[in-house]
């Protein structure tokens, strides 16, 4: 019992991390019916911006000591602002013009993310960089079941960016845009909607919450490397189609099953089989549901 | 000086002819149809004043103001709506919010309002909420506001397209084919809503449509098109009794 607990709480932890990345992958699809290739890539951006951020703040501080919470935060604020204009600017470079033909603008994404790969390796170099823990660890015991700082901080981080996004879906017009657009691209702009506007602004919600992601997973692996992004990008990218891509809640729940199946398969059958089934068992789900489980199914031209 | 100035309006698919040298001047006011057979071009004519299409020829001006080359946005924030031959409802989201995200460009308040709910967002909201219910009303659809789009009957999603479209505060209302698919008495109900909109928000209508009975009642004025080309225009009377309007509808005689 106490087992099945401690595996339930690191499946929450790593399905959060997916949900995020999950996300950016499925409101992008929502509003452009383009799946970008180089997310995965951008998290890994994410999870380097945030480290070096981390080492800015510090070194910035010189004597001055500054509470850790204060490091996490704002280096998680400039990995996020930092990503952003890196997105947008493949946006606006690669992936704009080229929006009318579909199949190219997905050629440039595997483009862009192969050369995100290869800046930062030019940049950091080949070596696997540990990454210094912006949390102070102290582990809880609940019931025999251990729960660390760091497993507390990434599921509510997660959670509290997940709810914001839903407020901003949800809550204003921008959101409400983006709903509409997930719709109907062609009848937006007649409402006076400045669709452009909305895919920039997709495109930033999407990178922040990557980096979010990638501030988090090196927290949980203190490991990151410029090729860290291209398994966990392709399992955030699975997650969004289980739920059904282009649904947010989709891509969350997605995001969760896929945390806990990689965990139960890892817990149950040796570790290096854990890829294997989750990725059988995830085939399964969508051979059930080819849609995804929130995906509607094909709208009917009339 | 005419609202809606449009001057040898030329438009090619790849070879094919969509519109041929299509002109119009609409006064403010007026409200003006536009017939003809299934693929005479009608429906690229209004695509090109909303910005979908770029023309490959002539000049479009809306309240002496060039359109062309103008994103569809824009075109729709100088105040000219469309209505769609086939429903373009967002389905996905209620009646109400359709029409809420009409007043997009309205909206002065940014993310940072809504995030921390300041009280111009707050009234802003109310008065756009109650401007919306305030259409619906006209529409007879208050009772509906809550409800997905898509679950509504057609007649009703036709009306909420149209009140949709007055949201944006247009000063010239384009309907493509409102009446497609109605019965004769829908169709009347159709006419006097029309009428009515008209006169309570003072706006210019240019239509398309095929039900005859409901062009010729309410426009004083129509143009009829066939291949691309305007084949006639004038008063109903002059239309009906026209020989090419006649051949057009009703096919070549064999000789």
């Amino acid at each position: 019992m106490t087992y099945i607990l401690q595996q339930l709480i690191n499946a929450v932890q790593l399905g959060s991390i997916y949900a995020l990345i999950a996300l950016g992958y499925s409101m992008v699809y929502g509003v452009l019916r383009f799946i970008n290739f180089a997310h995965g890539d951008i998290f890994m951006v994410g999870a380097f911006l945030s480290y070096f951020a981390a080492v800015l703040i510090k070194r910035l501080a010189g004597a001055t000591a500054i509470p850790t919470a204060l490091i996490f935060v704002g280096s998680m604020l400039l990995a996020m602002l930092g990503t952003a204009l890196i997105t947008l600017s493949i946006e606006r470079i690669a992936y704009r013009p080229l929006r009318r033909y579909r199949l190219s603008v997905v050629i440039t994404a595997l483009g862009m993310g192969v050369f995100l790969e290869h800046m930062t390796l030019v940049i950091v170099g080949p070596w696997r960089i540990s990454f210094h823990p912006l949390i102070t660890e102290t582990v809880y015991k609940v019931v025999g079941v251990s729960i660390s700082t760091t497993q507390l901080v990434i599921i509510f981080v997660s959670i509290l960016l997940m709810l914001i996004l839903e407020f901003i879906v949800r809550q204003t017009k921008q959101g409400m845009a983006m709903r509409a657009i997930s719709y109907d691209r062609e009848a937006v702009p007649l409402m006076g909607v400045n669709v452009d506007h909305i895919i920039t602004l997709t495109f930033a919600i999407a990178s922040c919450l990557a980096a979010a992601g990638g501030l988090l997973y090196a927290h949980a692996y203190p490991i990151i490397e410029p090729y860290m992004g291209i398994m966990v990008g392709w399992k955030a990218f699975i997650s969004a189609v289980v739920g059904g891509i282009g649904v947010i809640r989709g891509a969350m729940l997605g995001g969760y099953i896929l945390g806990f199946v990689e965990i139960a398969a890892g817990a149950i059958f040796p570790s290096r089989m854990r890829d294997l089934i989750s990725f059988v068992v995830l085939m399964i789900v969508l051979l059930a549901k080819p849609t995804g489980i929130f995906g509607l199914p094909l709208r009917q031209k009339v | 000086m005419a609202l809606l100035h449009i001057n040898g309006l030329t438009h090619y698919f790849g070879g094919l002819r969509a519109v041929y040298d299509f002109n119009l001047a609409l006064e403010e006011g007026e409200l003006i149809g536009l017939i003809g057979p299934n693929g005479a071009g009608k429906t690229t004519v209004f695509n090109l004043i909303t910005g979908i299409y770029r023309p490959t020829k002539g000049t479009i001006q809306f309240n002496g103001q060039n359109l062309v080359g103008l994103q569809p946005h824009q075109i729709t924030a100088k105040g000219i709506c469309r209505t769609f031959q086939t429903i373009r409802l967002f389905n996905n989201v209620s009646v109400l919010d359709n029409v809420r995200i009409a007043f997009y460009s309205q909206v002065r308040s940014n993310l940072l309002d809504a995030f921390f709910r300041t009280p111009h967002l707050v009234s802003e909201d109310k008065a756009l909420t109650r401007e919306a219910y305030r259409l619906l009303e006209i529409f007879n659809l208050e009772r509906y506001a809550q409800e997905l789009a898509m679950n509504l009957p057609y007649g009703e999603q036709k009306r909420v397209e149209i009140a949709r479209a007055l949201a944006t505060k247009p000063r010239l209302l384009l309907l493509d084919e409102p009446a497609a698919g109605m019965n004769p008495g829908e169709i009347d109900r159709l006419m006097d809503l029309i009428q009515r909109i008209r006169q309570e928000f003072g706006l210019t209508i240019f239509l398309i449509e095929h039900q005859m009975r409901l062009v010729m009642r309410i426009c004083r004025y129509i143009k009829v098109m066939d291949f691309g080309e305007t084949i006639a225009e004038g008063t109903p009377e002059e239309i009906r009794t026209n020989p090419r309007v006649l051949q057009a509808y009703l096919g070549e005689e064999v000789e």
